[in-house]
């Protein structure tokens, strides 16, 4: 305080008279004190907005927590270990096998082999019995 | 006089400041949080394998859920493979589709959708599987299916662990309407069928 | 000079460290529902280590393998349980037979010593949670545990915390779909209107009195 004291004017003769302190708090270090914070808050605001957009995108998969020694020993194996597009072949094979068990053709067309939708072969064998097939 | 009062009731109030700081007790304990009971699939340093969930001792059966006798649970009537459903299991919409479900999560990872042999593992890994669709799987008894998921063949381990009796029939019965599928008698479709199936859609 | 007499500025620093003073308690409340909320506190998104580096992506969305293959008690147990290693071995008996990898299963499935997993969902003691009946009445894994088919390693999409138990037993229409699409992971609740959702409540006979969120219901 004694240095707030040093530049302050000190109290006034009335004061001094009264025995205390009449003058009012002065109200604009408070308001100030509130602009800048929240100043200091919406730059806080705009600077991590700009982070976020420098770094999106770079940010990719953080879900891999392994420690150290677990990371080498991941790299350990020899290069091509997994497929190129997994996904595509898995979405491929199921959609190809869909499709034949949605749909009508030959098997066999000299035997009179057809395949027939799933649906329809379940109603069959429920109409027919389990021995349909033989 | 009202100066005094006031005093008072603030001295009364201010005697309970403390208490709010009970707050800062609270979820400090955390006993029933981890409570000395086992639950599934959980460590036990009790037993010497350190599984809370013990596999049932060698040789043995959980009561009332297995009899020898029965061909729902061995898929076979007097030592010979079964060649029909047990009675227990009816032969109707819902089983099928109950088995498709199973099909699906179960056996099509390796023998796929269609039952080819072809799933996403089989085309991924070094691994033959069989085609569910030749004359030899086609002529078999119901109950070989039964067989082959209880018992595993070759290859291939024992699902038994993992699909119930009831499961496996369900399966058993969806494999035959795949069998069907994929090569039916058309004298068994309608004339409208036949020419799809002329057309190939 | 007899009189306490203070500088003429006592009184802003006075009302303004009472105005901070307000602010520290807010920002010591805020910082603490922050913390509570936070992955700091929650593991939400913050993945494991596992003795096996087992991804979901690879085996759920590339190699299309259901959820039941290797939770197989999901529909019909309280927990969903971990696979044993027989399951894996199922097809590492034959693929990747020699990756260092599944050197941890190979010998676990040898010597017969589980594989001891590190648990991401873990409820405390006192709440009582049953997968099969959520499976049952239409609530889809992804619901709960998010989209764990695009997790390399598994990480938690939930706090767990009760309010969101009670959230979804309020108002389960916001969040049901239909029991065959339970277990597709691309599932969207969106898929359905609102009112066709509801019906689905009422079809699967979902009580909507408030029974749900009785405390004995997952307290008992
Ligand atoms: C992990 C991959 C895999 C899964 C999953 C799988 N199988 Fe197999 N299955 C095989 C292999 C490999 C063979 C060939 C076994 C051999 O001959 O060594 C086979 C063979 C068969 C055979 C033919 C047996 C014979 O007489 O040749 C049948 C029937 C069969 N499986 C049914 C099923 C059913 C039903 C399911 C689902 C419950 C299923 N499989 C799940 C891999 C699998
Ligand atoms: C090939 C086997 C396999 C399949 C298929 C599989 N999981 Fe898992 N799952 C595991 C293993 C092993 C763990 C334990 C290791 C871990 O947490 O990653 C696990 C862990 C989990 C966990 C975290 C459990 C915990 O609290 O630690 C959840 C949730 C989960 N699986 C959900 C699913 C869902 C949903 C699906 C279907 C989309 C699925 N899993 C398919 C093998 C599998
Ligand atoms: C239905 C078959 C199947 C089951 C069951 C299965 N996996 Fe796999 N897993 C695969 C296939 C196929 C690959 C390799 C795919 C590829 O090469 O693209 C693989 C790859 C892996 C890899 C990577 C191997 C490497 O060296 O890069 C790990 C680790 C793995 N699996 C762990 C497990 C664990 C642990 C389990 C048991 C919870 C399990 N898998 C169950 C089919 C399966
Ligand atoms: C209503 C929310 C909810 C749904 C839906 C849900 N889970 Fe869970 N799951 C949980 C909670 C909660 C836990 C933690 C249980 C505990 O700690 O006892 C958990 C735990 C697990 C575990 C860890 C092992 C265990 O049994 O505790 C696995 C694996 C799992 N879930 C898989 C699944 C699969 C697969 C599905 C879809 C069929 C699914 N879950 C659907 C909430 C859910
Ligand atoms: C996404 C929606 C959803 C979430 C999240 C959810 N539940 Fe449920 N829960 C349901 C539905 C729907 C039912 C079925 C109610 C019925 O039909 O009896 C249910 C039923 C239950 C039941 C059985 C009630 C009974 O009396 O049969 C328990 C116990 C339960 N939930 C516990 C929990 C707990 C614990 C959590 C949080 C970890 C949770 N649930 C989160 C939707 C949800
Ligand atoms: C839908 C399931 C569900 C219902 C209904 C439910 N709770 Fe909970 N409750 C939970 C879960 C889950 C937790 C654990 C939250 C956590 O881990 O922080 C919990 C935690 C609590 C805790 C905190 C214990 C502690 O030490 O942290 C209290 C207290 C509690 N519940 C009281 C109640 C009361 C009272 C009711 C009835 C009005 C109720 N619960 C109904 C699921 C439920």
């Amino acid at each position: 305080m004694s240095h707030a004291h040093a530049h302050s004017e000190g109290p006034s003769a009335e004061s001094l008279a009264l025995n205390h302190e009449i003058s009012d708090a002065r109200s604009q270090p408070v308001i100030w004190g509130v602009v800048m914070v929240f100043g200091v808050l919406i730059l806080a605001f705009v600077f991590m907005g700009g982070l976020l957009a420098i770094t999106a995108g770079s940010i990719t998969d953080a879900s891999n927590t392994l420690s150290d020694s677990e990371v080498t020993q991941l790299q350990l194996p020899p290069a091509p270990r997994l497929e190129q597009n997994p996904r595509v072949d898995g979405d491929r094979i199921i959609a190809e096998a869909t499709a034949r068990l949605e749909s009508y053709g030959w098997v066999n067309e000299q035997a009179e082999r057809a395949h027939i939708p799933i649906e329809r072969a379940m109603e069959l064998l429920l109409e027919h019995g389990l021995d349909a097939v033989k | 006089m009202m100066h005094a009062i006031r005093r008072s009731f603030f001295t009364r109030v201010a005697r309970l400041a403390w208490l709010p700081l009970c707050l800062l007790l609270v979820a400090c304990h955390v006993d029933m949080y981890d409570q000395p009971k086992y639950k599934p699939n959980a460590v036990s340093n009790f037993f010497p394998d350190g599984r809370a969930m013990q596999p049932p001792p060698a040789n043995t059966v959980p009561m009332n859920s297995y009899n020898p006798e029965s061909p729902l649970m061995t898929g076979r009537i007097e030592g010979q493979l079964a060649d029909q459903l047990p009675p227990e299991i009816k032969l109707d919409a819902a089983l099928l589709a109950h088995g498709q479900s199973r099909y699906n999560a179960f056996c099509a990872p390796c023998h796929g959708l269609v039952g080819d042999g072809k799933g996403v593992i089989a085309y991924r890994g070094p691994m033959t599987v069989t085609s569910l669709h030749s004359d030899r799987l086609r002529t078999v008894q119901v109950g070989y299916f039964f067989d082959v998921i209880t018992n595993g063949i070759g290859k291939m381990y024992s699902y038994a662990s993992r699909i119930p009796p009831e499961d496996r029939w369900a399966i058993a019965a969806y494999v035959r309407a795949l069998q069907l599928s994929q090569n039916a008698d058309i004298a068994l479709l309608t004339e409208a069928e036949l020419q799809q199936v002329r057309a190939g859609r | 000079m007899s009189a306490q007499i203070f500088p003429r500025n006592a009184n802003a620093i006075f009302l303004a460290s009472l105005f901070g003073l307000v602010m520290l308690v807010i920002g010591i409340i805020a910082a603490m529902v922050g913390f509570y909320l936070s992955p700091w506190y929650t593991d939400v998104g913050v993945a494991k280590a596992q003795p096996v580096p087992f991804s979901h992506k690879h085996h759920v969305s590339e190699l299309k393998i259901d959820c039941r293959y290797c939770h197989a008690t999901v529909e019909k147990a309280a927990h969903a349980g971990f696979p044993a290693t027989e399951t894996c071995m199922s097809c590492h008996s034959q693929v990747w037979t020699n990756s260092p990898l599944l050197e941890v299963v190979r010998t676990s499935y040898q010597t017969g010593e589980p594989v001891v997993w590190n648990r991401i969902y873990d409820l405390p003691d006192f709440v009582y949670f049953n997968h099969s009946v959520h499976v049952a009445k239409g609530i889809g894994c992804s619901s709960c545990h998010g989209r764990i088919d695009q997790q390399q390693l598994a990480a938690k999409a939930q706090p767990l915390y009760m309010g969101w138990c009670l959230g979804c037993h309020r108002a389960p229409e916001d969040h049901i779909r239909p029991r065959e699409e339970v277990f597709n992971m691309e599932w969207d609740v969106n898929a359905l209107s609102l009112a066709q959702r509801q019906q689905l409540v009422i079809e699967y006979q979902i009580p909507t009195d408030g029974r749900l969120t009785n405390c004995f219901v997952c307290h008992r």
